[in-house]
């Protein structure tokens, strides 16, 4: 009998093989099955909740102390000011991009772009990819490319949308590569993910090209997915090897994406008026 | 022989209670450092439910638990899957033979089954993500051997205390 169940266990397991190895492939290859994951994410909502409560708690017994009122209008004044950051972050890419394009007269007046606020869950994925939860999705009119932002500068796009959270990708990770411009001389290139944490390399500029240890790269607008000019990392190291034909160019993100807990979602208004 | 089904008790909550702590011990945020160091909880206590009551807990439930893995860490469907049903297979397959075994014996064993779980995990990660595979994933294969005695030790308090008793 011992026997027997142990046939019958692995004759299971090869019949789960099959069946998970179907799974995988539509899974790769279509979106027949986002819609089941949409909504089987509900059931991963208690997890998180539970992976949150340390912080709910403390959370929860601040917000009993006497001066709630001021507590409050500290909540709202930081959220204030995290978007008056994201803000401000463009202006210096502004008033460089201004000096510019000065002479040329037809600097094209700029709306605000519009954002909207989401906490990043408290919950780890997989460790062989850097991505992160935060919790607005399809309710909030979130939607798969769309660029995410911490103050100091871009941390990534969502790449899955489900019912009310959604799954970014960093700048961090290594499928993830991104069109900047150094800020200094408006050079365009690419930042690419390495895998590993704050560090992002820059992998196709040839060696004479003009780029210099602290050079600030910011988005470049180009393929249209991330609007010009947020901030997106820092160049802290340039390997010059003539071996090579292009700059070894290490950076590090501006924004320190381990101790971001909110992030802005963006709609880029002028991509929307043209559409 | 007859195969005897495992006394059900009335603490029957003591197995699904167990694999939503290792779920949980999954999807908690780690710090960076420790980012590849993490044991595989979920391979822990569903290797110990086969090692315990192998009539109980076996491929398919390893397949549903590794499903469910694959919806709270946002993997392919079936990623995981199919990495539990294959340690429950394990499990299930030479439970008689590891009872026999010392706690450091069962550990190199697991380290071996990780391994392999990772291994996969990693290739598949490989094929659609375009990551390279490094030798500093497989520290999580260490970590799990390591913290088996740990896991086992609790878990047998917990059924022994939860009544869960087989007689074989």
């Amino acid at each position: 009998m011992v026997i027997l169940r142990q046939i019958n266990s692995l004759y299971q397991f090869l019949f789960l093989v099959l069946l998970s190895a179907g799974l995988m492939i539509i899974d790769h290859r279509s979106d027949t099955l986002r819609t089941v994951r949409s909504w089987a994410s509900m059931i991963t909502i208690p997890f998180h909740a539970l992976g949150e409560l340390p912080e709910g708690i403390a959370e929860t017994a601040r917000s009993y102390y006497p001066n709630d009122a001021v507590y409050q209008e500290l909540e709202a004044l930081r959220e204030k000011q995290l978007k008056l950051e994201s803000h401000l972050q463009r202006y210096d890419a502004l008033v460089a991009e201004n000096s510019r394009l000065s002479k040329l007269l037809a600097a094209a007046r700029r709306s605000e772009d519009q954002v909207i606020l989401a906490s990043i869950v408290n919950a780890g994925l997989d460790p062989f990819s850097h991505r992160i939860i935060i919790n607005r999705g399809a309710e909030a009119g979130i939607f798969v490319g769309q660029p995410v932002i911490a103050p100091n500068g871009v941390i990534g796009q969502v790449s899955e949308v489900n019912l009310n959270q959604s799954i970014v990708t960093l700048i961090t990770d290594r499928s993830h590569g991104i069109p900047v411009q150094v800020q200094r001389n408006g050079l365009r290139t690419i930042v690419q993910g390495q895998g590993a944490a704050d560090q992002v390399g820059v992998p196709f500029l040839e060696r004479l090209a003009d780029i210099r240890k602290g050079d600030i790269l910011v988005t470049s607008g180009m393929g249209g997915r991330f609007p010009a000019g947020y901030k997106v990392a820092e160049v802290n190291e340039i390997i010059t090897d003539a071996n090579e034909a292009f700059l070894s160019i290490n950076a590090t993100t501006t924004a320190r994406i381990d101790f971001v807990k909110q992030v802005l979602l963006v709609w880029d208004n002028d991509r929307l008026a043209i559409e | 022989m007859i195969p005897t089904k495992t006394a059900v008790s009335n603490n029957w909550w003591v197995i699904p209670g167990s694999f939503a702590v290792a779920l949980l011990l999954t999807v908690i945020p780690y710090p960076d450092w420790m980012r590849f160091a993490v044991p595989q909880w979920v391979t822990l206590v569903l290797f110990y439910w086969c090692l315990a009551i192998p009539d109980r807990i076996g491929v398919g439930s390893g397949w549903i638990v590794g499903l469910l893995m694959d919806l709270l860490l946002h993997t392919l469907f079936g990623v995981h899957a199919v990495t539990k049903a294959f340690v429950a297979v394990v499990g299930v397959t030479v439970h008689r033979r590891m009872r026999m075994y010392h706690l450091w014996q069962q550990c190199i064993v697991l380290f071996l089954i990780a391994s392999l779980e990772i291994g996969f995990v990693g290739w598949i990660f490989h094929l659609t993500n375009d990551v390279s595979l490094r030798l500093i994933y497989w520290q999580s294969a260490l970590t799990t051997a390591l913290v088996w005695p740990v896991v086992y030790t609790i878990l047998r308090y917990a059924r022994q205390r939860s009544g869960m008793i087989q007689i074989r």
